[in-house]
């Protein structure tokens, strides 16, 4: 039921951001989630384009932090984490319309029986400082350009990589983004590094479920006010069997939710609260997503049975 | 002898007064153009441009005749709607610059007309641009314009809501409404020097494709230069030249190449599937 409810939900909101501008809907440009600008007509704007542009805006100088720019650049920052501390990690697994596509791609290779591929632990251990890494280029570059003069073709460092930008705006019908750029020797060298990074992306998505996501910096800016969130995923540590499930039925492949036996926080950074592993514990109210105090879902040994011993599971 | 003498000066002096007129044209601009000054943002977010009025020297000044002109604005929303006709600027006079500004609080397309006459010349200086004002609306504005002057030619660019963001390598068309005399020259100035020569098309239509320029194209986003239309007429004894100045940016789209694109997408895509059936964990047993 819950894994039906996200699916519609996904689709709902794919068609509201990616075709919501054509009918009036405007979501502002402090989305936390992959909503590409680039995309026309698209409903609303991930909120990391802003980010970007505002860094060179405001900071430019600050004395223009101390007018109306620079406190709406404030505001859309407040009201960032201000979306992001409502949802938090909802934003990831139920709102994302690139989140959806690799959802697409996942399924495309499960019809296609063609089996996910799976990391070491090493090798998924050294693409965790990648977000981070990608986080802090889209932050200071900007102020490069700011305060150095480095060439305004640098602008929007991490839209000029982000495999969400030739690949979204494919479902508006718009192939420009997969161009080379010849306008000069900048230009092109991000073009190549665009539509390389969005081919091998595509790739990598079909293969390995979610693969944007482990390198995603949205991941990172939600996960900074967790604690803030409302939104709170707790795990029954003394309930807990330890039967593994969660680990497996990830599709980020965490085992932080199977090994924490401690601490009942479980909301891990690369959690998308897609509730896949919430579904398939076996024990009563063991692992739990709240809301404020309202449990929005609970796992039972019932609704396991339900899925898997009856047949309505899909392996 | 001293009839003749007489009779000489008479006709000296109705001669010279018979020529004033065509004399003071001597001293002046054969046209006037817009040239975009420093454009500032204000505490309260709106954006102020400052726009400087030359000619095609720097003389033109001197005879009085910048006291004959008089600069227009008219601001429109992003869907062409807006005021209903035009406001007057103040125009400030500093030693050689004649400048005027033009405020607006919210996102809007300018429309600048200057119009301005020197004997039995008539001048016109037009441009248009968006401005992206960030304010909050004054209150008691009100929205009401006067009439730009008659008797002066204009050029209209079309679509004018469709040019927000001149580039180079796009054609711009321009229909001239004149004083149904003779039209004469239509040329592109840059930086006062004649670059091109247009042809005047049927029904008074000008069409310019500015040329890619490897400067623009080096300097970034917010590179621009300013081109200037002028087209002269002669009606009634009277010359008429109108200039519109175009500021272009480099174009978006004129060097972007599809084909190589989504070949390299490809290819980025087939080694990566490479890739991963090389080096995926396998099972012990396999």
């Amino acid at each position: 039921m819950v894994a039906k409810l996200r699916l519609i939900t996904q689709h709902v909101m794919f068609v509201l951001l990616t075709y919501g501008g054509r009918f009036g809907v405007d979501l502002g440009y402090a989305l936390p989630c992959f909503s590409c600008p680039f995309v026309s007509g698209c409903g609303g704007s991930c909120y990391l384009l802003a980010l970007q542009w505002n860094w060179i805006g405001v900071q430019m100088s600050w004395a223009n932090m101390m007018t109306v720019m620079g406190v709406k650049a404030l505001a859309y920052l407040g009201l960032f984490f201000l979306l992001a501390a409502v949802l938090n990690k909802f934003w990831c697994g139920w709102v994302c319309p690139f989140g959806l596509v690799q959802d697409w791609l996942t399924a495309l290779r499960k019809r296609l029986r063609i089996r996910e591929a799976q990391f070491a632990w090493s090798t998924r251990d050294r693409l965790k400082p990648v977000k981070y890494i990608l986080l802090a280029y889209l932050l200071v570059v900007p102020l490069f350009i700011a305060h150095t003069g480095l060439h305004t073709d640098f602008s929007l460092p991490f839209c000029k990589i982000c495999p969400a930008k030739p690949l979204m705006p494919l479902f508006a019908g718009n192939t420009h983004h997969l161009a080379l750029d010849f306008t000069n020797a900048i230009t092109l060298v991000f073009t190549i590094l665009s539509v390389t990074i969005a081919g091998g992306m595509l790739v990598g998505m079909f293969f390995k479920e979610r693969f944007f996501c482990y390198f995603c910096p949205m991941l990172v800016l939600i996960h900074i006010i967790r604690r803030i969130s409302p939104i709170r995923f707790e795990k029954n540590v003394d309930g807990c069997l330890g039967c593994g499930n969660c680990h497996r039925m990830c599709p980020m492949d965490i085992r932080d939710v199977h090994e924490q036996k401690a601490d009942k926080d479980v909301l891990s950074e690369d959690c998308m609260l897609c509730m896949t592993c919430t579904e398939s514990c076996p024990q009563d109210n063991v692992l739990s997503i709240y809301f404020f105090k309202w449990r929005l879902f609970t796992s039972s040994r019932a609704y396991v049975a339900r899925r898997f011993l009856i047949g309505k599971s899909k392996p | 002898m001293v009839r003749a003498v007489a009779a000489g000066y008479v006709l000296g002096l109705l001669f010279a007064i018979w020529a004033d007129p065509v004399g003071a044209n001597v001293d002046c601009a054969a046209y006037l153009y817009i040239a975009y000054g420093d454009q500032t943002r204000l505490k309260d977010g709106s954006i102020t441009q400052r726009y400087h009025i030359r000619g095609d020297n720097d003389s033109w000044l001197n005879g009085g005749a910048s006291q004959n002109v008089k600069a227009y604005y008219r601001l429109r929303s992003q869907s062409g709607q807006g005021q209903s006709g035009y406001r007057q600027a103040p125009i400030t006079y500093c030693r050689d610059d004649v400048t005027f500004e033009v405020n607006s609080r919210a996102n809007a397309l300018i429309d600048v007309y200057v119009a301005g006459t020197c004997g039995s010349r008539r001048w016109t200086a037009q441009t248009g641009h968006p401005l992206f004002g960030k304010a909050s609306p004054a209150a008691g504005e009100s929205p009401a314009g006067a009439g730009l002057p008659s008797g002066f030619g204009r050029l209209s660019l079309r679509p004018a809501r469709h040019n927000q963001y001149m580039q180079t390598g796009k054609t711009y068309r321009f229909d001239y409404h004149g004083r149904d005399g003779t039209l004469e020259t239509a040329a592109v100035f840059e930086d006062r020097k004649r670059i091109a020569d247009l042809v005047i098309m049927p029904g008074n239509v000008l069409a310019y494709t500015p040329p890619h320029d490897s400067r623009l194209d080096r300097g970034g986003h917010f590179a621009t230069k300013e081109t200037v239309v002028r087209i002269d007429e002669t009606a009634c004894g009277r010359q008429y030249a109108t200039t519109y100045t175009l500021v272009l940016h480099r174009s978006i789209g004129a060097h972007s190449r599809l084909l190589p694109g989504i070949l390299l997408f490809g290819a980025a895509g087939v080694v990566v599937g490479i890739l991963v059936n090389r080096y995926k964990r396998r099972s012990w047993y396999a």
